[in-house]
């Protein structure tokens, strides 16, 4: 299964304008999060996981933590653990489109495609930046054989990111 | 008076065509070629703090020259990069005591990983670079300075002004940049007609417009006001060619054709061999349907700059619409082999299987342009 690298969505679903709300956490939280995703784009994967894990240690009711957890457990292949680090976020906070989207990334890659495709649905419209959301739609419906709207997916997922890169 | 009569055998008469051929190609490719997609010499480059090999930060203020810096983006996978990094590795050894830092930002790729670590290394100690390298991790600084090509060389003042730009390894350019550096470092006097295209700079009221045109397209709601600025900015300084290609693209994204290619137009009444101009009349032309001009720009534009990717997958497209498959194929591909991190050429390979309702393979291409766009 080649997931590699999500890692670096990491960055962009957890700490960009579409991501989780800003709680008013302390700044020294945030770093923490942040200090591991950087550790993982670093392509110290192993660090960034076990920096991440030590942030949660501090802190385990911060649903953004596990996200990142579950993020960089998946880059790692680990699908189990990381589907239990998203759970754990969607407990914390239900409604978190970065999660929904990991957990549906997950389920599609398993199989479970009518799992996946409600969850991923769910995820598209919470999140006002949706371009991973739509790729992993895209995927799922490329799997189904319905290529048509595998490739209009596809197509709104490439609006969507060169929105958010402000081309 | 002797007269030394010269014969020609048909060896010496395959030589002297073959150092024509080159001259010929040589005066083409003689042009100030656009290295950034938006920067260009006179404008304020971004500052950026990356790491070494050894995991040290470095911005450009801690390595920068009293003189000039040249920041090369280079990449293991890019053989015009090796050539690149031996010609600054001398050109280092010659002016490093003389004001001149050189600085090697590798753009390896997304992620780096220790397999991307080994091939960096690889390469810095067989050719024994004696200067710094930059990783590029997560490609911001490729990004912030909107590399197209790899390798790119930017040479920069100390306060980052862009003093010179280069993509890829041309033979001219990069004599032109020697002259530009004997003349900028030594005093040395360039050959009159380098000094005439590496001496222009632009007016900086102008620049100052133009950056506040740039700075404007990247909120929503100071969108619009752009015009205004690369307007103002071309008013300030006619000569200056960034606010017709940024005013021509401002247009372009709002389907404005005809605007677009009025400035595309003035860009290239006075840079003739401007490629980002000529690459996107074409793209306006292709568009509009006007197929024999289209393609006229756009190998143009591939033969005036073999380092510029658009225009490789623009005639790509356009030939793909003509049925040449083949030769869209082998243009993409080119393009890939320059910038592989250039998600666009998926985006026309995608549009051109859509067109001809080939499902399945423009499935694939928007697919691989979404995973590049997102750095999967």
């Amino acid at each position: 299964m080649n997931c590699k690298p999500l890692v670096l969505l990491v960055a962009a679903l957890v700490f960009g304008p579409g991501g989780l709300q800003a709680s008013p956490a302390s700044a020294k939280k945030v770093l923490c999060e942040k200090e591991a995703s950087v550790l993982a784009r670093e392509g110290k994967l192993e660090q960034g996981i076990n920096a991440i894990e030590q942030c949660i240690k501090k802190d385990p009711t911060r649903a953004k933590a596990h996200v990142v957890l579950g993020y960089l457990l998946l880059d790692q292949g680990d699908m189990q653990r990381a589907l239990l680090s998203f759970d754990k976020a969607l407990g914390l906070r239900p409604r978190t489109s970065a999660a929904k989207t990991g957990k549906g990334i997950i389920l599609s890659r398993g199989g479970n495609f009518k799992e996946a495709e409600p969850l991923l649905k769910d995820a598209l419209k919470l999140n006002p930046d949706p371009a991973r959301t739509y790729y992993e739609l895209g995927v799922l419906y490329e799997q189904l054989g319905d290529m048509q709207l595998a490739l209009s997916h596809f197509k709104q997922g490439i609006t969507s990111g060169e929105q958010k890169k402000g081309r | 008076m002797t007269v030394k009569i010269i014969q020609y055998s048909p060896f010496r008469r395959k030589n002297i065509l073959i150092i024509l051929v080159a001259t010929f190609a040589i005066l083409q490719s003689s042009v100030s070629v656009p290295a950034l997609k938006t920067m260009g010499v006179g404008t304020e480059a971004p500052n950026f703090s990356l790491k070494t090999l050894a995991g040290e930060k470095m911005s450009f203020s801690s390595l920068k020259g009293d003189k000039l810096t040249i920041l090369l983006f280079w990449a293991s996978w890019s053989r015009q990069s090796e050539k690149a990094l031996k010609q600054m590795e001398k050109l280092h050894t010659k002016y490093k005591d003389m004001g001149l830092a050189v600085i090697g930002i590798n753009v390896e790729r997304q992620t780096i990983d220790d397999k991307a670590l080994t091939d960096i290394k690889g390469v810095i100690d067989r050719l024994q670079l004696s200067y710094p390298t930059l990783i590029d991790h997560g490609l911001e600084s490729f990004r912030d300075y909107g590399v197209i090509a790899v390798p790119t060389t930017v040479i920069l003042d100390p306060k980052r002004k862009i003093m010179f730009e280069m993509s890829g390894f041309p033979l001219v350019t990069t004599l032109d940049m020697i002259h530009f550096l004997a003349a900028s470092i030594e005093g040395k006097k360039a050959p009159s007609e380098v000094a005439e295209r590496t001496g222009y700079h632009p007016d900086k009221k102008a620049v100052r417009s133009w950056n506040m045109g740039i700075k404007a397209l990247k909120s929503t709601r100071t969108h619009k006001s752009a015009e205004k600025w690369f307007k103002k900015a071309s008013v300030k300084d006619p000569q200056f060619i960034l606010p017709y290609l940024s005013l021509g693209s401002f247009y372009q994204e709002q389907d404005k054709g005809e605007q677009a290619k009025e400035q595309f137009q003035q860009a290239l009444k006075r840079q003739p061999d401007n490629v980002k101009a000529l690459s996107q009349m074409g793209l306006l032309l292709l568009k509009e349907g006007s197929i024999i001009k289209a393609r006229e720009m756009l190998e143009k534009a591939t033969q005036v700059d073999e380092a510029y990717t658009p225009s490789y997958y623009y005639l790509g497209y356009l030939n793909g619409k003509e049925g040449d498959m083949k030769k869209a194929a082998e243009l993409y591909v080119s393009a890939e082999k320059i910038n592989p991190m250039d998600y666009q050429i998926n985006i026309y390979r995608g549009m051109m299987f859509e067109e001809q309702n080939d499902l399945e393979q423009a499935t694939t291409s928007y697919k691989n342009a979404l995973k590049q766009l997102l750095n999967l």
